[in-house]
């Protein structure tokens, strides 16, 4: 090899290298850990939990999330994520899997200093036009379950569970909340600064559902209104949807 | 005795099923694409009696084309007239059930799953060993396999290679277009007004009818979501009282008590109902859901009473046979060829 062969070769090494230049570019790795709580504790599956004067537990509680992005302190955007569904359904089944959460990784991330994560909650508006049968069984917008032909949309959020409302133990109360249609999407915002580096960085995303329920004179009242899957009769589904601001926070 | 197969052609033609153009992409496993020869290996393997110990059963036993791919009992009975626990389930569009086999969801996939009746004591009774001993010297089946899967000696014909393509065949299984529900679907038929009415109600559609709810969980196009609910139709005190615990055997005690939501498509046909058949007609059926069923730990939120009248009942069951589709009953391609 002549010296000219040599220089060029340490010349296209250093343009493939992996370690981050001037300007930024970079491999960072960044961990997304969702976690469904209930005021503050961990959102077990057929716990029972205190509500108002009396206790609820849940049975169902999951969604989609979309369009999950980082924004770093110069205002560049990177996407994450096109879509996934958070499925505590599944997983919130033992104290031990609440408290670990749903964990995504990512990488090929700019290394620097971050100051929001975005998450959409639902299907977007895009997404939200196609069907399930236009997406092959892996791809999370293939559940035929989380759509509804009379919406013409899919069901963005389920959270279903049982009430006490006789206050004895037995909760005989089923409740039931699916939201949908684009109206009901939305993307919460979440501030925050996060170094992202070689290393990989972990922020965790709380969800606390029993903020879902907030209004503004207390607790929902859960009897008189237990089912609502009609976006085209907005009554808890739009609190939920509005109080997903509140209720969804980065964990610092 | 090894058989020498090479002297036949072995010229794989892919095999595309017809289905409504709602349908999502019938998914192939990539090491057992569908091809002529390897649906045909199938439906014999299918339909043959070989199948089982004593040579006097198959799948077909269980699964008649007549009755959608069910056998109109409430329990099957294998070779040994020992009654099963459960319902034969129908396997129509069983191909685009990516979501567990079997009323508890068990098998992940059609060719884990067409190796387990074989064996099973109540089923067919039989040894995989005994029946590949079976296919290798018959007359027929070693040329069928090399036509399929391109083997060059009969020696090499396995239980996997019998299960994918018994595979393929059930994966042809697809509805046509000719149901009245789909020929509405695509403008060329129109409902009647009890049929509408019944389709409001089964979707929620119109504010002025009560809510059925049955779309939630038979949500078109394959009228189920192959997602696994109790429906409410045991009376228990706590979750460890279900006299089959059905999804629960194969995850946890909060499944216990749910199964696998079957397919309405055709449903008149493929009485009686529920993983049990406890229910003999439709009418029982959806008087069950008026009702609301027994409340449960982890019954689902859509079980309820429905408050429906007699008028509305009538007009869930005209929509729901809609969903027939006696083209593909009749199809020769998915007949008994013996």
């Amino acid at each position: 090899m002549n010296k000219y062969t040599f220089f060029l070769f340490l010349a296209i090494l250093s343009v493939f290298s992996c370690t981050p230049d001037d300007d930024g570019i970079g491999t960072g790795f960044l961990n997304l850990n969702f976690k469904a709580e209930f005021d503050g504790e961990p959102l077990v599956m057929f716990n029972e939990y205190d509500y108002a004067d009396t206790k609820l537990l849940f049975s169902q509680a999951d969604f989609y999330i979309t369009h999950v992005e980082v924004e770093d302190v110069s205002g560049v955007v990177q996407n994450l994520d096109a879509v996934r569904f958070l499925d505590f359904t599944t997983v919130n089944k033992n104290a031990d899997n609440a408290a670990e959460g749903i964990t995504y990784f990512y990488n090929d991330l700019i290394i620097g200093e971050y100051d929001k994560i975005r998450i959409g909650i639902g299907v977007d508006a895009e997404n939200n036009k196609k069907k399930p049968a236009d997406f092959d069984s892996n791809n999370p917008l293939s559940k035929t379950g989380y759509y509804w032909t009379a919406w013409d949309s899919y069901i963005f959020m389920k959270i279903q569970g049982q009430y006490d409302e006789a206050k004895d133990g037995t909760f005989g109360l089923g409740y039931l909340f699916h939201t949908g249609k684009d109206e009901l999407y939305r993307t919460i915002e979440l501030p925050g600064t996060f170094v992202i580096g070689e290393d990989t960085t972990t922020i965790e995303v709380g969800i606390d559902f029993k903020k879902l329920f907030n209004t503004s004179s207390g607790l929902f009242d859960i009897p008189a209104n237990p089912v609502n899957h009609d976006p085209d009769n907005l009554g808890p589904i739009q609190m939920i949807s509005d109080n997903l601001s509140e209720a969804v926070y980065m964990k610092q | 005795m090894d058989i020498d197969l090479t002297g036949i052609a072995y010229t794989p033609s892919e095999y595309t099923p017809i289905f409504p153009a709602s349908f999502p992409e019938l998914e192939e496993p990539e090491d057992n694409p569908m091809t002529t020869d390897g649906v045909l290996l199938g439906r014999n393997l299918f339909y043959d009696n070989i199948l089982s110990a004593d040579s006097t059963m198959s799948c077909g036993s269980c699964h008649f084309q007549e009755f959608s791919f069910t056998d109109n009992l409430a329990v099957s009975e294998g070779i040994d007239a020992i009654a099963g626990t459960r319902s034969s389930m129908s396997l129509l569009n069983i191909g685009f059930y990516y979501e567990g086999l079997f009323w508890d969801g068990r098998s992940t996939t059609l060719e884990e799953q067409a190796l387990l009746p074989v064996e099973d004591p109540i089923e067919l009774h039989h040894t995989w060993p005994e029946l590949i001993d079976k296919l290798q010297v018959h007359p027929s089946y070693p040329e069928l396999f090399r036509k399929a899967f391109g083997i060059s000696f009969s020696s090499e014909i396995t239980k996997e290679l019998a299960a994918k393509a018994i595979a393929q065949f059930e994966r042809s299984i697809v509805s046509s277009t000719s149901s009245k529900y789909d020929r509405v679907e695509d403008g060329s038929d129109s409902f009647s007004d009890e049929e509408l009415l019944g389709r409001d109600l089964f979707f929620d559609e119109n504010p002025d009818v009560p809510d059925a709810e049955c779309g939630h969980c038979h949500a078109p196009p394959l009228f189920t979501t192959n997602e696994y609910f109790n429906n409410g139709i045991e009376q228990v005190e706590t979750l460890d009282d279900f006299p089959d615990l059905g999804r629960g055997l194969v995850t946890d005690r909060f499944d216990n008590g749910k199964f696998r939501v079957p397919t309405l498509r055709n449903i008149e046909f493929t009485a009686p109902y529920m993983h049990d058949g406890r229910f003999s007609t439709l009418e029982e059926v959806l008087d069950h859901y008026n009702s609301g069923g027994h409340p449960a730990l982890n019954v689902d939120q859509n079980i309820r009473p429905l408050n429906l009248n007699q008028e509305q009942l009538d007009a869930l069951l005209a929509f729901m046979k809609t969903l027939s589709d006696t083209e593909f009953l009749n199809n020769q391609i998915y007949s008994d060829p013996f």
